[in-house]
């Protein structure tokens, strides 16, 4: 059972990273990448990293993939133009990709009769549960913790700056223009 | 599963990622292949804490995760402030740079 669910979700996730670099249209392929999520969630919950799992639907799924789908919605990108025309330089990008996963499994498969020699203990009680990792999170990582903590408000005053545009995108009309200073126009607004 | 298995699987996706931002031309789409990359990495902590009996992989993961959506804030702010600018989001196209 637990064998068939790991093949299982292996393969949705495989296919479905494989989709969100082939896609053509990139709302597809934030699809795609929402499905390859919510496959690890469950590889996630077989290996008993139960809260990461809830997390990782949460954060993931739920609020990184809806900003990508937002930005995508707002810059209307289209369909033309997802690999590059020329190809040689398709090539040379695939076989550079392709080496790079080959070292990797190499690595892997090289190390696989020790690592083959780990076996997994029973899991058992609260492994993986919110309070042994809150602990562990709140003690032994509180500094990494913290500094995440200034890096996530570093990254929110970043983002609005960035977007910020150089003027106010919805105008005042003239009459509701700041330095009336009996406020008529504003009393006229209210008349009507 | 064996702890080697969860590793292919992790790797096969970080290649995966890596074939996005090697092949693709949408800033978008290559911003979304190293989330990718960074979930593959995700799972091969998680296995790690969970075959090597300790919760700091899982901790780590906490971490990444949080850096991901940071990571994914600005840069999709910079990607909507250059589509402003450039009318583009293809990075053939960004060659302001180039020597």
């Amino acid at each position: 059972m637990e064998t068939a669910l790991f093949f299982i979700m292996a393969a949705v996730a495989v296919a479905a990273g494989g989709m969100v670099i082939l896609n053509r249209n990139p709302v597809k392929s934030a699809f795609s990448l929402i499905v390859v999520m919510l496959a690890l969630a469950i590889l996630y919950m077989q290996l008993s990293a139960t809260f990461l799992a809830i997390i990782q639907i949460m954060v993931y799924a739920g609020a990184v993939m809806v900003l990508f789908l937002f930005v995508l919605f707002i810059l209307n990108v289209g369909v033309e133009g997802a690999f590059s025309p020329k190809l040689f330089r398709r090539i040379i990008a695939g076989l550079t990709g392709t080496l790079m996963g080959i070292t990797l499994a190499a690595a892997i498969i090289f190390r696989s009769g020790r690592l083959q020699q780990i076996a997994a203990p029973e899991a058992g009680g609260d492994f993986g549960h919110v309070e042994p990792v809150g602990e562990l999170l709140f003690t032994k990582y509180l500094l990494p913790f913290e500094l995440l903590s200034v890096l996530l408000l570093v990254a929110i005053i970043g983002a609005v700056l960035a977007t910020r545009p150089k003027w106010p995108v919805a105008k005042l009309p003239p009459e509701l223009w700041p330095g009336d200073t009996d406020g008529a126009a504003l009393e006229t607004g209210e008349d009507e | 599963m064996t702890l080697t298995a969860y590793l292919i699987l992790s790797a096969i996706l970080f290649t995966l990622g890596i074939l996005g931002v090697l092949l693709r031309r949408n800033a978008i789409v290559i911003l979304m292949s190293v989330e990718l990359m960074l979930n593959a990495v995700n799972l091969s902590m998680v296995a790690f804490s969970r075959f090597i009996p300790g919760l700091d992989g899982q901790v780590m993961s906490f971490l990444i995760i949080a850096i991901a959506a940071a990571e994914a804030a600005v840069g999709l702010a910079l990607v909507v402030q250059i589509a402003r600018d450039r009318r583009t989001v293809d990075v053939d196209d960004l060659t302001l740079l180039r020597g």
